[in-house]
Order: structure tokens, then sequence, then C-alpha cells
């Protein structure tokens, strides 16, 4: 009983550490001074990398650069995945499973072989450099993680709840907004919840059609690492990681969590 | 002549090859209390969809007040409907829930509120105005239905198997509770059902139905007494059945040939006498005289105000008899004679319909 209960704790322990030794590094990495060698702890605790990444970056255009492009992402994707989940989840569509599969093909490829084709276009219609661009190209992201969430939401709408709206007197506009809304509603902010911070975290598709108006976090953190400030990184990083860490906490609260894992076993 | 609130005329609908609705025609007069009646798949709940609008039949016109809605959409049909699952809106507290048809169709606030209370006590649930649905039992969520279907004074009332999700203690209850509701308001009913009971206690007219058809229209009382065949017959609770066969008026048993005294019939040919267990009497092997029928008894059980006997014939049929405490009773294994009066027979064609 103790043993079990020991290699239980053993393997969450080490599961929990697995995840977190990583960001524990990039948190010591941008608030510490002098850490070299096989130190275990830097020497010194410093907000100097902050400053100076506040000094030679303009963090605030970054950061409202980086908000903007998500923003637009979540609106697009939804926009997209909204109706098409809607017709799956509601209708019976013919080639379904390729339909999901499709719809999910985006995720199971190489970013950067998509990144690539991606550039391609945008070179010829003129789309790089532009917030609206960027989103665009994150929605390739976004709109598997989004669909399927949104598909299994759908799902598990009483269709009778539907009928007895029509019957107590709503038509098809009111019926979406008094019923099908509501109803829907904690799976449509876990859709945007997921399309905001596959945009806001993307690097590898931004890194291809970004340009010196439309800079995010994640390729700044990236630009910095370039000019050698390894600390300015880790701080940059470490502005980078508040917002998904405010928005899982936040998801958390609203959504059951079950909601967004029930969406992946609907894939 | 009362007016005639809702009509069906030659209603078809089917699935495919398979034929859902056949050529369903009634009349529904205001302020009637119709009850389809049938087994499962009999077509009774597709027919209710048909009149709610919620399905689209092939063939035939609803006529809703001499004006025909077949083409009107569910929303503009102002009907009230009470389902079998309940379906109250999880994310409404019971008095939005109620007040929710009142919103959609755009009523003031202080007339919904009132609107609402009034349904509310009439159901007795004005306490528990603030719950949610998920917080009431299956009588409490099914009576909010039935307040949200009611309050907006819907020009028909559909009522899709309201009790069969309620435990048996409650149904009682919940069907004085429409029925009383039902009168008071005056309101055109139509009810859907496969409880022979619920439908003869609720209903001014019963329509019994069966592979998508009405085999029988009439009051609970006809139904009843006179069905039309023996698959109604069965289906309200005729225990027994005696296959006969008519030559010129007269009924032999077609068992052993011998004669059945019954009130007169037009038929000829196949046919079926039935008759109810509490109207066979017991009566020692001795007798003798029509409509003796001599029997074995293989089982009796008390069960309180009566006796039910389980009776084997010769010809090895069996028939159910229930007596009332205070005749003389018969063991297991005694012979007896099952008197069936003439007056209780009832003969009808027989159909081989499945039950």
């Amino acid at each position: 009983m103790r043993g079990a209960a020991l290699l239980r704790g053993g393997l969450l322990l080490s599961f929990v550490l697995f995840i977190t030794l990583p960001l524990a590094m990039v948190l010591l990495e941008a608030f510490g001074a002098d850490w070299f060698g096989a130190r275990l702890l830097p020497a010194h605790w410093t907000l100097r990398w902050f400053v100076w990444a506040a000094e030679t970056v303009d963090l605030v255009s970054v950061l409202l650069n980086t908000v903007e492009i998500a923003l637009l992402a979540t609106v697009f994707t939804l926009a997209i995945t909204v109706p098409g989940a809607w017709a799956i989840a509601r209708y019976r569509l013919p080639l379904r499973s390729i339909l999901i599969g499709a719809i999910l093909f985006p995720r199971m490829i190489p970013e950067i072989t998509f990144a690539l084709g991606v550039a391609r276009i945008f070179y010829a219609l003129h789309l790089t450099n532009t917030a609206v661009g960027i989103a665009l190209a994150h929605v390739i992201l976004a709109a598997p993680f989004a669909a399927v969430v949104l598909v299994s939401s759908f799902e598990g709408l009483d269709p009778r709840l539907l009928e007895a709206g029509a019957v107590l007197g709503c038509g098809p506009l009111s019926l979406f907004r008094r019923v099908t809304l509501p109803l829907a509603l904690p799976g449509i902010v876990a859709a945007a919840l997921f399309s905001f911070l596959a945009s806001y975290n993307d690097f590898v598709l931004t890194l291809m059609v970004y340009g010196s108006e439309t800079v995010t976090l994640p390729v700044q953190t990236y630009l910095s690492l370039g000019n050698g400030y390894l600390s300015v990184a880790a701080a940059i990083s470490t502005i980078l990681l508040i917002p998904s860490i405010l928005f899982l906490l936040g998801m958390l609260r609203m959504v059951n969590p079950e909601t967004l894992l029930g969406g992946l076993k609907g894939a | 002549m009362t007016h005639v609130r809702l009509a069906l005329e030659h209603i078809g609908k089917s699935w495919g090859r398979l034929s859902a609705l056949t050529d369903i025609s009634l009349q529904v007069r205001r302020g009637m209390f119709l009850s389809l009646l049938g087994p499962s798949g009999c077509g009774k709940t597709t027919l209710l969809r048909v009149i709610a609008g919620t399905l689209a039949p092939d063939g035939g016109r609803v006529v809703v007040d001499n004006v025909d809605v077949t083409r009107v959409p569910t929303y503009r049909r102002n009907m009230g409907m009470v389902f079998q699952s309940f379906a109250l809106f999880p994310h409404l507290s019971v008095a939005a829930n109620v007040a929710f048809p009142l919103q959609v169709r755009g009523l003031p606030r202080p007339e919904q509120s009132e609107r609402v209370a009034e349904a509310l006590r009439m159901v007795h649930l004005d306490t528990l105005a603030e719950r949610f649905p998920r917080e009431l039992s299956g009588g409490q969520q099914q009576r909010v239905g039935l307040a949200r279907a009611i309050v907006y004074r819907p020009t028909i009332l559909l009522l899709d198997e309201p009790l069969s999700n309620l435990d048996a203690s409650l149904r009682e209850e919940m069907r004085l509770e429409i029925s009383q509701i039902t009168r008071q308001l005056g309101i055109t009913a139509v009810y859907v059902t496969h409880d022979q009971r619920e439908a003869l206690a609720l209903s001014d007219a019963i329509a019994v139905m069966n592979h998508g058809r009405i085999v029988q229209f009439g009051t609970p009382e006809e139904i009843y007494r006179l069905p039309a065949d023996d698959f109604v017959a069965h289906f309200v609770g005729y225990a027994n059945a005696i296959a006969v066969r008519i030559v010129d008026g007269c009924a032999r048993i077609e068992a052993d040939g011998s004669v059945l005294t019954t009130p007169h019939v037009s038929l000829t040919g196949a046919a079926t006498a039935f008759i109810h267990a509490s109207a066979v009497v017991l009566e020692p092997a001795i007798s003798n005289g029509p409509n003796r029928l001599p029997c074995t008894v293989s089982d009796a059980a008390f069960m309180g105000d009566h006796v039910e006997y389980l009776l084997r014939q010769e010809a090895g049929t069996q028939l159910k008899a229930r007596a009332p405490v205070g005749t003389p009773t018969f063991a297991r294994g005694t012979k007896v004679a099952a008197f069936l009066p003439e007056d209780k027979l009832i003969v009808v064609p027989r159909t081989g319909a499945d039950i």
C-alpha cells in the first residue's frame, strides 16, 4: 500500500517537474544575475533584464500587436468554425469522418511546411506585415482545436430543447439567441480561448509572415535571443506567460474542464 | 354546432417505404380533451408532431380554427406542448422557463410576472420560482413544463406522454392535476399515451391508433364498452378472448364447437368474443346451463379486495376471473364452471392485429 502510494506520488511529481522545470529555468534566467557554470541557482536576483527589455524593445507595441492579432484570429476562427461545427454536429453530412480529418490535418503536419505555403501566398497578395494577414494565417492553427471543441459541444445540445423553443414561439433567429447560444456558450468560450492562445503563442507561422510593424512577443523573444541577450529573451518570455496563465485560470473558472477534454474525445 | 378547433384531413406520412400515418382524419371541438391511444410505434407521437408543426406531413391538411396551418411554421402556430422528457431549459430558472414564451411574444414585464405567478400557483410551485430545473424532482419539473405550456394561453395544448417519466406514485396525482387545470381553463387538449387508464380517465374522446391508422374514435365509454375490433378490445383491457365462428348470428366456440349465447351480432365468420375478468362468474362444476365452460383452477391469488383466478379450459386455453372477496373461493386444482353472462360478452371482428 505504502509502496504504491510512493510510486504514485513519485510519478506525479516527475510529471509535474517534467512540465515545470523548463518554465522554472526561464523564470530563473529572467530574474537572476550571475548564473554561470554549475550553480544551482543564480547568485543574485534582479529586475535588470526587464528594464533592459523595456529599453531595447518597444514592449508595449509588441504586446499590443500580439493581442490585436490574437483577437482578430479568434474572431476569424469562430466565424468559420461555429457554422462549420454546427453543420457537422447537427446534420448528417456525407463523408463526415473525412471532413473532420481535413479540419485536423493542419495540426498533423509540421507547421513549417504549412508556413512555407502561407508565406508564398502572402507575398503574392501583399498580406505580410499586416495584422489581418497574420491573424488569417493563425486561423489554420486555431481552427482545428476550435472545431473539435465546438462539434463536441454542439453534439451535446438536446434537440428536444430546440423543438421546445420552436413550439413556445421562437423563430429561427430568436431560437438561436434564446436557446441555442446560451446552451452552446461554454463550448464557444472554450473554443475562443483556445483560438486566442493558439495565435498568441505562435512562433513559426508568424516568423514567416511578420514585418517591422507586426512583431509579436514570441518573435521578439527569438529576435532578442538572436541579439545574444539570453536573459532579456527570458524576461520577454516571462511577460509572454502572463496572459496564458490568466486565461487558463479564467477558463477553469468559467468552463468545466470536462468540456475541454470532452472535445478531444470527439476527434 | 360547437366550434371545431382542430381538424385533421387525410394526413399521411411515411418514412421511406414505412408508412407512419395513413389517411388520418379527425375533428376536435373547442374545449375537448382528445387522447391518441396506442402502442409504441403506432404513430401517435408522429401525429402530435404534425399538429405541432415540428414535422411536415406528406399529404393532407391541418386546420386550426378553420385556417389551414399545414405550411405554417411551428413557432407561429401558438401551440402549447408538454414533453415526455420535460424539455425545460437548464440555463433558466423555473420562473424564467415559464416566462420564456411570454418574453418571446413581447408581453410587457408587469403582465409577464403576473401571468408567471398565476401559472406557478396553478401547479403549486409558486414557492420554487427561483430554483433551477436540475434542483427539482421529476414531478416538479413536469409541473413547470405544464405551467410553461399554458401560461400563454395556447390555442391547443399538446401533451406527449407527460406521465411516463414519472414514478408510478406521482402519476395519478399529476393526472388529476392535468385534468383539473385543462377543465378549469377550458383548453382544447390532445394527449398522447399508451396507457388506456390515463386515456379513459382524462378524455372526452379517444382515438385508438394502430399501425398509423385510427382504428376507433369515440368517447371513453364507447371505446370501453363497444370496442371496434379485437385490437381495441385487447388494448382497453379485456382480459379474456375466445375465438368463435359465427353462422347465421349464432356463435360457436372454435375450440369445442359449443354454442356461446351472445348479444345480437351481425357478423359472420371468424370473430372473437371478449369478456372482462371481473364479469366471469365461477360456479361449482356441476352447474349447467348456457355459457358455462368447464375449467380447472390453475392459480388463485388473494389480492386484498378480490381474488384473481387463472383457469384452464379442457381445450387448453386460459381464462382469467376476478371474484370479490366474500364469494365462495375455489382452491387450486378444483374443477369449476366459468359462467360468461350473455350481456357481458362482446363479439368483435377478428383482425389478427398484434397487440
